[in-house]
């Protein structure tokens, strides 16, 4: 016969005899393959969720990654648009206006909007332009595929389509022309229209002024773009960049750091898994193999039986795994996704995570397989009943002890040290990791941090972006020209929030400069103001006196001048360091409150001061030609400007009745004036409505007024035009935090106690079955098997307990320096340790290790047979 | 006569010093083509040692061993075990039969994981033989312990093996049966050509062998003169 036929012919016999070997050992099989699933579900999931979230939340902060980038935006002046563009850095520094959304009948939301843009500069977005031309009339404009989309797909070159524009300042509905359509910018996730230039021009006023600045792909990484925005000019504030086309692409190193070390993690415990299967496989099956080796199969042959039983358990795992790694992803993705704040996430399940999948379960496979390949095929034909440690026989003569059950324990932990070991490993660890979770589920003091939500109103109406730096706790400035809400908006809330007790915060803001006493005043004030110093990569006022004070820049403070607008009721209730708010006084519409900078009164201006606040301001301040300098460093522009005098009333601080101003107080900044509502018709900038707070009498009114302000917020656009915070949001919010955590520990902690359970029943069935014979033996000299089964329960038992002590202990020890250690700057988290889960985890540790050997396990008999 | 086993000073021991066993002292034997030879002896006289050696299942701690003229020592690994499938045939006294294949597949395994096909007519031969017809598909659990005694005998014979080594092959059968299996041995023997080494503590087995080997405390004689 030829030898490709002889080849042929065993390898049918092995085939046969495989299938029935696997369909003999069905159970195990399918453990195994249900291991493989687990590995490849975890890694889909794993892929998944965190690569998804961190894409998700880095395009949502809109984060500069400069290594992919080929460009990217800043918010900015026409000042710095030079600067930039001097600065050797970019090879093109061209604007994008910014200006306000946009919405038609079938379209509304903070996603539309609209710009102004050469087309190549458009180009360079996404925005290429795919049909038509570029707008050049008033009333042209272009639109991106979205837009089309949007409006319900039939919008074509040529078409009319009545397009409302708002900016900060204006709103203008237009009866616009669609002179062209460009691509979508699909990472920005805008519907973008373009407006000619001759109707940015136009004066329509309240825009954005962005650069974007195209550089060398990968050239500078985000270190180095916010060194170059804050190197070139002294009004630089904070780097506001917005998304940069690439952005997101990459997830951190920390993210990855994150997904290979769970990953590996769920690798090992499936591979773990795999192996102690494959393992009490060849410990029950010795026999069995023993028997093939007479009958003449090769060692070659009996691994290829094994590796054929590892591929089809991988071959049934892996889809498997797939199937529940993507249920299992669109389950987790919400949860993790809220985690971060965002809404709507889908996980994004690419190819190469299956491909992922697919190669780490193979290699949990074969690597769980090879040693005990190894040790099957190596069984040799006589003695095949016998699997004690790689065959070798003790060379020591055995010493005679006096026999104990607690010394046969004993003795028998030592001769298995290193199984012993691991097993014992894996106990301590689950048990850190399970005490550690509990004591920070069990410190999370929702309470104490709700505490801080005292002073804020019940509900509280604002955009998204103000309501977020609530809970980021931050100090600093907000962009309020970007944060204003919807006109009328408060008579549309008072419609429905009757019987609460409503403060509308108004407010708008001008540019100051400081010089001389006034300026180095400024800096002590706001230096000397450690909340605020602590915020100072997001406080302006800050950023100004530092640069001040360490003569960076010049011989001025540029600041910010924030006023508020506030009714006589609402005032009379903050509290006054300096003079009286006399009603008539107030209202006359010739005095102004100063505020006192920070909580000992401190302030600028003192009762009686008169200060000179501009009565006319330019529409754009940010023009190039206003912000010329003389040699003094002074901007005479602006120094120009007419003014009118005030007389500072009072100098008063920022809170009233137990609210603070909110908005302001959410972020720690100050705000310098507070004028009466009648002034805000006069004021050179008009001001805007950017938070609506509201308190309730009684809780039924809180109940009942609640869901009527949500809905009346989905109806203007839902959370892109204004969102709400009440303290039961807020508390909900920290509450899931809370089941997010404890969801995590306790899923890493149930992860490792699936090892703890795997490694101990490999060193439980593999220990029974080399001892077979000596258990016979001590059975057959009068040994009971109740008191033999006892003794290796107390094995067991020595080893669970010997390692859950330690890792309690431990577990306390470093979840309290760890708690202690946050505590300072999360107040809401309070030691308070609990005792009782570690306890009760112990227990059902000895509960598991008393669970094998039970009364049906074979320990052998007095009458074990030999081949 | 051919000889198809031959031990040489064959000596095997467990253990060291004070506690070392001499399970073969010395043994040397030739067994030659179409002998049936039994080995009788106490428990513990070195039967089963004597038997594994021969079967390259043991390794002699000195000494050599032929089997078809080709020595022992000098193989190893899945060269031993392919010698030992083409040229030795065992049956056990616990029959071990793959519990998980047929009669059939039992029976023809070890030809099949060697790459040759069984010869259908020996097959045929062997299986009617041995009274095993319509019983081929059946699983060994659902056998009794003759007719799997049978099925290991046939498997044995199937393979064409140089010399079948057999255990204790009625130990664990009844009167009925051990007559049976004595009966398919020594028709193995006479009809097909075999060469049978069998170990039996039973005396009353041996009337029927050519041989009688008597193991003693490790040492080999023959009954009726030297080995």
């Amino acid at each position: 016969m030829k030898k490709s036929e002889e080849r042929k012919v065993s390898n049918r016999a092995l085939k046969i005899l495989s299938a029935r070997l696997y369909r003999a050992d069905r159970r195990r099989n399918l453990t195994a393959a249900a291991a493989v699933a687990m590995s490849a579900m975890l890694v889909i999931v794993v892929l998944s969720t965190i690569l998804t979230v961190s894409e998700l939340v880095k395009r949502q902060k809109q984060m500069l990654l400069g290594t992919q980038a080929e460009g990217v935006y800043f918010h900015v002046n026409g000042h710095l648009h030079d600067l930039l563009k001097g600065s050797g850095y970019f090879d093109d520094v061209r604007f994008v206006i910014q200006l306000g959304t946009w919405k038609t009948d079938a379209s509304a939301g903070n996603a539309n909007v609209f710009y102004y843009a050469e087309e190549e500069t458009a180009e360079w977005n996404f925005n290429q332009l795919e049909e038509g031309s570029w707008p050049v009339e008033m009333d042209e404009i272009v639109v991106d595929r979205s837009f089309v989309e949007e409006n319900g797909g039939s919008i074509r070159v040529g078409s009319r389509i009545p397009v409302t524009f708002t900016t900060i300042s204006s709103e203008e509905k237009v009866d616009s022309v669609v002179t062209g359509i460009c691509g979508t910018n699909d990472v920005l996730g805008e519907n973008r229209i373009y407006i000619s230039e001759n109707y940015a021009r136009s004066g329509i006023g309240g825009y954005s002024m962005n650069v974007y600045c195209r550089f060398e792909p990968g050239k500078y990484t985000d270190e180095k773009l916010e060194e170059i925005l804050r190197n070139s000019d002294d009004i630089v504030s904070q780097v506001n960049a917005v998304a940069n086309p690439n952005a997101g692409n990459r997830p951190g190193a920390g993210t990855l750091a994150l997904v290979a070390g769970l990953s590996i993690l769920a690798s090992a415990c499936a591979g773990l898994m795999v192996y102690t299967i494959y393992y009490i496989s060849a410990v029950k099956n010795a026999a069995r193999y023993g028997q093939l080796k007479l009958l003449g199969v090769t060692e070659g042959q009996m691994k290829k039986i094994v590796l054929r039983h590892a591929m089809r358990q991988y071959v049934t795992g892996l889809p498997a795994g797939c199937i529940l790694g993507v249920l299992f992803a669109y389950v987790l993705m919400p949860v993790a996704a809220s985690f971060e704040g965002l809404k709507d996430a889908v996980p994004d399940l690419r190819l190469s995570y299956f491909l992922c999948a697919a190669a780490v379960s193979l290699a949990v496979v074969l690597l769980g397989a090879k040693k005990p390949m190894r040790i099957l095929a190596k069984v040799p034909p006589a003695h095949a009943a016998v699997l004690a440690d790689g065959f070798k026989r003790k060379k020591k003569p055995a010493k005679s002890v006096r026999f104990t059950a607690g010394s046969f324990a004993r003795k028998n932990i030592r001769r298995r040290a290193k199984k012993t070991a691991l097993v014992a490993a894996s106990v301590a660890v689950v048990m850190v990791v399970f005490v550690c979770t509990m004591n920070a589920v069990n410190s999370l003091n929702v309470d104490a941090l709700m505490q801080n939500f005292n002073h804020f109103a019940d509900i509280e109406v604002a955009t998204d972006d103000l309501l977020r730096l609530v809970v980021d706790s931050r100090a600093g400035l907000p962009e309020l020209s970007t944060n204003m809400l919807p006109e009328g908006l408060e008579d549309r809330l008072a419609e429905v929030s009757g019987g609460m007790d409503t403060a509308c915060h108004y407010g708008c803001s001008m540019v100051s400069f400081l010089y001389g006493e006034e300026a180095d005043k400024f800096s002590n004030i706001v230096l000397g103001d450690s909340y605020r110093k602590d915020a100072e990569a997001d406080d302006f006022g800050v950023n100004r006196a530092l640069e001040y004070q360490n003569g960076e820049k010049s011989s001025v403070i540029m600041t910010q001048y924030e006023y508020r607008f506030y009714g006589y009721e609402q005032v009379e209730g903050f509290e006054v360091y300096e003079g009286s708010i006399d009603r008539g006084k107030f209202e006359s519409g010739n005095y102004v409150l100063a505020v006192a900078q920070d909580k000992e009164g401190e302030s600028l201006y003192h009762a009686g001061d008169v200060v000179s606040l501009y009565s006319e301001y330019p529409e754009d301040e940010s023009e190039k030609q206003y912000w010329e300098q003389d040699k003094n460093g002074h901007y005479p522009y602006f120094d120009s400007l007419p003014r009118k005098d005030y007389e500072v009333l009072a100098v008063v601080g920022d809170s009233y009745r137990r609210q603070m101003c909110s908005g302001d107080a959410h972020m720690g900044a100050a705000f310098e004036f507070v004028f009466p509502m009648q002034a805000m018709e006069d004021m050179p900038q008009k001001p805007g409505l950017f938070m609506v707070a509201m308190d309730a009498m009684d809780v039924a009114t809180l109940e009942r007024v609640e869901p009527l302000v949500a809905e009346l917020l989905k109806k203007e656009g839902g959370e892109d035009v204004a969102s709400y915070r009440s303290r039961s949001v807020y508390k909900k919010q920290l509450e899931q935090f809370g089941m997010t955590l404890a969801l995590i520990g306790n899923g890493l902690a149930f992860l490792l106690g699936t090892m703890f359970i795997v490694s101990f029943l490999n060193s439980s069935v593999s220990c029974i079955a080399e001892r077979k014979e000596e258990f016979a033996t001590l059975q057959a000299i009068g040994m009971t098997r109740r008191r033999l089964v006892a003794v290796l329960w107390m094995e067991n038992l020595y080893t669970v307990l010997a390692a859950a002590l330690p890792g309690y202990i431990i577990g306390q020890i470093v979840s309290f320096a760890a708690i202690h250690a946050l505590s300072g700057r999360m107040n809401y988290l309070v030691w308070k340790p609990s005792f009782l889960p570690g306890i009760l985890l112990a227990a059902v540790m000895c509960a598991i290790a008393m669970a094998y050997p039970n009364r049906w396990t074979d320990i052998g008999t007095c009458h074990t047979s030999k081949m | 006569m051919e000889s198809v086993v031959k031990l040489t000073g064959v000596c095997r021991c467990y253990g060291e010093g004070e506690n070392a066993v001499h399970a073969l002292s010395d043994v040397s034997v030739e067994i030659n083509r179409g002998e049936f030879v039994a080995v009788v002896g106490a428990s513990g006289s070195g039967k089963s040692t004597l038997l594994n050696v021969c079967g390259g299942l043991d390794v002699p701690t000195s000494g050599e061993v032929c089997v078809g003229g080709r020595k022992l020592a000098g193989l190893k690994g899945d060269e031993l075990t392919e010698f030992r499938r083409k040229h030795i045939g065992f049956v056990f006294q616990n029959y071990n039969l793959i519990p998980v294949m047929t009669v059939k597949e039992n029976i023809v395994l070890p030809v099949q994981i060697g790459g040759k096909l069984e010869d259908r007519e020996l097959y045929n031969r062997v299986v009617n033989a041995l009274g095993l017809t319509g019983l081929e598909n059946r699983l060994p659990s659902e056998l009794s312990g003759g007719q799997q005694q049978r099925v290991a005998v046939a498997r044995a014979l199937v393979s064409s093996p140089s010399i079948i080594l057999a255990d204790e092959p009625t130990g664990n059968l009844d009167s009925a049966a051990t007559k049976d299996v004595m009966g398919l041995l020594l028709r193995a023997v006479r009809e097909f050509g075999q060469t049978v080494v069998m170990i039996t503590h039973n005396e009353l087995l041996t009337a029927e062998c050519d041989r009688i080997l008597v193991m003693e405390d490790g040492k080999l004689t023959e009954r009726g003169g030297a080995a």
